[in-house]
Order: C-alpha cells, then structure tokens, then sequence
C-alpha cells in the first residue's frame, strides 16, 4: 500500500546536514522517496545517488558476470561451443540486460521492479536441458509467457502455498548436491589436468574456510566477490596458468546470427519439439521464481523503515521485468535464464538504499564490464567460475532445502522427491512429489484438509500431467522411446 | 427456559478429551450446538457455543472446571451479528522467520478483539543469505469502529523486524 504523501520527493527531501547520522538520512529519504510505478522518474526529481548506491552495484556487476558467465560456459559445455561463443554471449546478455532492463527499467521506468538477474537453481539442469533437445529461445518464450501470466493473476503467493516444505526442500537438495558434487570435481578435474592437483585442493579447502566464516559472521552475501577473488589469487600464487585473451569490443546483436543453422547457437530457429522439450524446464524455472521474489522483497521490507512503503519492491511488476528481460535478452541470442537478482537487492537493502540509483550505477558498471571484456576471462577461469558457483548457488541451494525440512513428514516428502528427479529428473520429481504430497498420498496426512481443490488437484495435476506429456513426447523418460521422432 | 453461552477450552491435548467434554456436558442436561476445535503441537482449544437449560447453566461450568482442572475454561455471552457490525481488515504480516512466532502473533490476535476469518502461513528461504523470511496474509473480522492500522501497529509490536501491511 502506498503512504498517501502529498509532498513531492524535492519538497521532503532534506540535506544530509539536517541529521545526526548517516544512517537517519538514510532513513528518511526511503521515506519520502515515491517513485512512479510506469512512468519516468529522474535523478534529482524523484530519486538520487548515494555513495551507498556502490554497495549493491558493485556486489550486483560481479554477481552478474560470474552468475551470467557461469550458465553460459555450461550451456556451451552442454551443445559443444567454443569459449570464443561464452565470451561473446555473455556480452550480448550483459549488455542488453544492463542497458534495457536495469538502466532503463528499473531505474527510470518502474524502480518498484527489482533487477533481472541469473536464475541459479536452474543451472544444474543445463546438461539435461541439452540433451533433452531444449532450445535457449523457445525456453525463454515459454518462461516469459508463464512469468506474465503468473505476474497478472498475482499467482505468486499461491506457487509459493502449493509446494510444501517438504517437496521444495527435498528438490533445492537435490539440485544442490549434483551441482555441488559437479563443481569440486570440475576443479579437482581442471587441477589434475594440469598435473598440478594440490592447487585444486587448496582452493577448494582455503575456499570451504572462508565460506564457513563468512556464513558464521552473517556476511554470506559477499561470499560470491570475496571467495571468487580468494579462488583467483591461491590459484595464481600456487602456480596455475592464466592469461587475459579478449580485447575490448562489441558482440553481434544479430538475432539471425545468433540463432542461425551454422552460426552462433547453431540450433536454427525453435520449432515445436523444440518447445515441447522446453515446457517442463520453463514450467519448473517459473515455479521456483515465487519464494526467491517473495524472500527479496521481505528482506528489503525488514531493513528499511517502517515508512518506506513506497519503494519496497512489487512482486509483480518485477515478474513482468524479469519475463521482458528473459525474452528480449534471448532473443538478441543470451541463453541465461532469468530470476529475481539477489546479489543487487541484498546489498541494496543492507545498504538501505533504494532500487533505482543504483540500478543505473550497476547497470553502467556491467556494460563497461561488458564491453571491455577481460573481467569474463577471470570469471570463466575454472577455479574462479567453480568457487562462485559453490558458494554462490549450489551450497546456498543445498543449505535451504535442508533447512527447509523440519519433521518427519517433510523427510518423507523431500525423501520420495530426491529419489523421484534421480529417476527421472527433478521437473518430474517436483511435479509427482506435489501432486502426492497435496493429496495426502506422502509426508503430512493433514495437508489435502488445508487446500483447496485448486492447490490440491487442479494446479499440481497440471503441472504433472504436462511435463510428463511433454518429457514422454521428446523421450525424456528412461527407457521410453520418444512419442514424436 | 434454554440459555446459550460460548465456552472457551484450552489446554494440553489428551486421548478422547473431547469426547470426556461432551459427555460431562450432556450428562447435565446440555449440548454443544456447534464447537470448533483446533490441536497444535500437544495443545489444544475448542469453541463450544453450548445449549443448556438455564438453571442448569452455572452447574455445568463448575463440573466442567472440577473435572478438568488441567483445562482453562472461559465463557461468555453469545454476541449476535446485528448487535455489532463488523468489517473484515486484510493484513500482511512480514518478518524473519524463528520458532514461536505464529505462537506469538496468535497470542497477540487472541488479546485482541476481533474474529481471525483466514489466515496463510509462508516461509521462504534467501539461500543468498542463509536465512528463512516469514509472510502471513491474515483476514481479520473487527467491528465498524476498530481502526486497521491500529490493529497492524498492535501486530508490529511483535518485534522490531516485524511489518504489517494493511491491503
């Protein structure tokens, strides 16, 4: 609900001489601020910078190009492409992203809408996303299709009530254990290969030491940037080779380019199995979308003042930014999948500041990043994209869903849930698991009396009739052959 | 001539409590017309609107208190619609997530007057942070004169991290 201030934010807005404090200027001006939900808002007029603003553009540029690094290099890994491809496509992401979504939509047309950023649970599902025949361009079609469709019918909350504790915990351990398993071995592997294997085990251990403290001092959002930096420089002290390749320079923003049958994806254009095989992953990466939106936006509630309703993040409208961004950014040829950007709103909410100041300060931080292209050398070296995504995504991931677990009906849940996305994969898992789960079938006995005929057959009936349609169609269920060739 | 009262039960949840209530209540002539019961971690209350022959009445509140001394009980006066017009509020409750706290929020709902319509409880977890954040969207039926955002300060006394919207 928004405060009802006459005031403009000029005519409330006092000098920072007025306070005893840093902290109650702060304060005050997340108070008066009231940025205008579609409309322009300009520097000085409705909003402006602080020095603060560098926190969270600074914790949000090296978030970006690791985490946008990071999916990119395993969608490479995954269809076969050359580092040449990860560097340019992260480019193309990077810039778009920076220039349209974060510069101008969230710091002059909506900044109730939170940056577009990395979707990180997603990332372990690449490899089966490739090999499933799923295309970047249909995925992102279909993710920004449902991502409207859940913003408009203000679904979010009810995603958030049809996965229980239980569903949700046993799918965030499951994708964290793969892809933390994954990522020691990569680094383990990348050392070996060098015959220089010490160096893999000492970042990985030097690494383990400082995430531990950092989680124990509160201070895990810095885990990405400082573990990242601690990574490059063990490895570099103990002697791994490294040397910067790319110049400065601007991708092709062709989209016929990027999704032609011989250049850039070499995918061609999406056709319908194309889509098909998309569906279940588009589905799952819109499902997990709610608790990470909701998880921000309380966050930043909880560390701003009582009064500053007005610039506390919209759920909804950061769904439409993020489905804009998903498809305008894949379209131009990114293949990263998009969500709530924690690594902007967290430092931005400690720092007690709002969206837009520094949305425009990160989103001129990325481009240059982007455009002069050495920092992507850093961030694709395999000790540092390894320990970003260890402590980044995959430990993070792991450590919810543990928690996430209470009892032992929640075991059960996560229990069959696990044993579900081994057998077939973690779309599936989630999908069967809630469908039993919300019927009373496994975990809390109770739970079918507390829902709603909706929340219990309707949305996960649906949800597991269709991705199980669409994996048998494209042959995604072991052992069964594909319905369409 | 029949009198109509509210009873209140709260306590420690035992086997075939309920049923000890309801017999101790018709053995003196009375019954429940409706009741509505809720069992929470070894606890339980139940609302009993309970229908008794008025010179019966005091003698089934002091039985129910003798029998069941391990029972808290309260009664009171049914309150008809028309002697008190209401209106429903709609809260947002925001906060970090720690044991007790819906313990607590119903605690400070029950001290207040009003009737809790619907409540939905969500926990998400910040995995960038490592902490699990609390969201509450309660529906709460108050009378006409009842300010809401009185009502919304009330629940933010809670703690300082707690914030309430009115929606």
């Amino acid at each position: 609900m928004q405060n009802k201030n006459t005031k403009s934010y000029r005519e409330s807005r006092k000098p920072r001489s007025q306070f005893t404090s840093r902290g109650e200027y702060l304060n005050h001006e997340l108070s008066v601020m009231n940025p205008k939900r579609w409309g322009l808002n300009l520097p000085g007029r409705d909003f402006n910078f602080a020095f603060e603003d560098l926190i969270p553009a600074i914790a949000g540029t090296i978030g970006l190009t690791v985490m946008c690094t990071a999916v990119t290099n395993a969608f490479a890994n995954a269809y076969g492409l050359d580092q040449a491809f990860i560097i340019e496509n992260v480019r193309v992401d990077m810039l778009v992203v920076s220039v349209l979504f974060v510069i101008l939509f969230s710091g002059f047309f909506n900044p109730r809408a939170n940056l577009p950023g990395i979707h990180g649970p997603m990332m372990p599902l690449i490899p089966l996303m490739a090999v499933s025949g799923t295309h970047p361009l249909a995925l992102a079609i279909l993710i920004a299709i449902f991502g409207i469709i859940l913003s408009i019918t203000k679904g979010g909350s009810r995603l958030v009530k049809v996965t229980s504790q239980g569903v949700a915990g046993g799918l965030l351990v499951y994708l964290g254990a793969i892809g933390t398993i994954g990522q020691v071995g990569a680094i383990q592997k990348w050392a070996n290969g060098m015959n220089l294997g010490y160096i893999g085990f000492v970042v990985l251990i030097a690494n383990l030491i400082l995430y531990a403290y950092l989680a124990r001092a509160k201070k895990r959002w810095l885990a990405i940037p400082i573990c990242s930096f601690l990574a490059a420089a063990v490895a570099l002290v103990l002697g791994a080779p490294f040397e910067f390749t790319t110049s400065p320079g601007l991708p092709s923003f062709n989209p016929f380019y990027w999704w032609g049958e011989d250049t850039g994806w070499k995918l061609g254009m999406p056709g319908l199995s194309h889509f098909i095989s998309s569906l279940p992953f588009a589905i799952l990466a819109v499902a997990m979308w709610s608790p990470d939106f909701l998880g921000h936006r309380i966050f930043q509630e909880m560390h701003y003042p009582k009064a500053a309703k007005n610039v506390l993040m919209d759920v909804d409208d950061t769904m439409i930014n993020c489905s804009a961004r998903q498809v305008t950014s894949a379209f131009f040829g990114s293949g990263c999948i998009t969500s709530s950007w924690g690594t902007y709103m967290i430092p931005a909410a400690i720092a007690k500041r709002p969206i837009p100041g520094g949305a425009i300060v990160c989103g001129v931080l990325s481009a240059i990043v982007a455009v002069a292209g050495f920092p992507m050398d850093i961030a694709v070296w395999r000790p540092v994209l390894g320990i970003a995504l260890l402590v980044g995504v995959y430990l993070p991931l792991l450590e919810a869903g543990m928690e996430m677990v209470h009892d032992s009906k929640d075991t059960q849940a996560s229990g069959i849930c696990i044993f579900s996305s081994a057998v077939v994969n973690p779309v599936f898992g989630w999908a069967l698991t809630m469908f039993l789960d919300n019927n009373g079938f496994i975990g809390d006995k109770e739970r079918p009396t507390r829902l709603s005929i909706g929340d219990r057959l309707i949305i996960p009936g649906i949800a597991l009739l269709v991705s199980t349609v669409a994996m048998a169609i494209v042959g995604m269920i072991p052992g069964i052959p594909p319905l369409i060739q | 001539m029949k009198s109509v009262f509210i009873t209140t039960i709260t306590g420690p949840d035992s086997p075939g409590i309920i049923k000890s209530l309801a017999e101790t209540t018709r053995g003196i002539g009375g019954e429940w017309e409706t009741s509505k019961v809720m069992k929470l971690g070894g606890q339980f209350a139940a609302l009993m609107k309970v229908l008794i022959a008025e010179e019966s009445s005091s003698a089934l509140k002091e039985e129910l208190e003798k029998q069941f001394p391990q029972l808290v009980f309260k009664h009171a006066e049914v309150v008809s619609a028309e002697v008190q017009a209401t209106k429903t509020i709609n809260l947002e409750i925001d906060c970090k997530d720690r044991p007790g706290l819906t313990k607590d929020i119903n605690n400070i709902l029950a001290n207040l007057d009003l009737v809790v319509e619907n409540m939905e409880f969500n926990r998400v977890h910040v995995s960038s942070i490592g902490e699990t954040m609390f969201n509450a969207r309660l529906a709460l039926a108050v009378a006409e004169s009842v300010n809401d955002e009185a009502v919304a300060e009330e629940i933010e006394s809670l703690s300082d991290d707690v914030r309430v919207s009115v929606i």
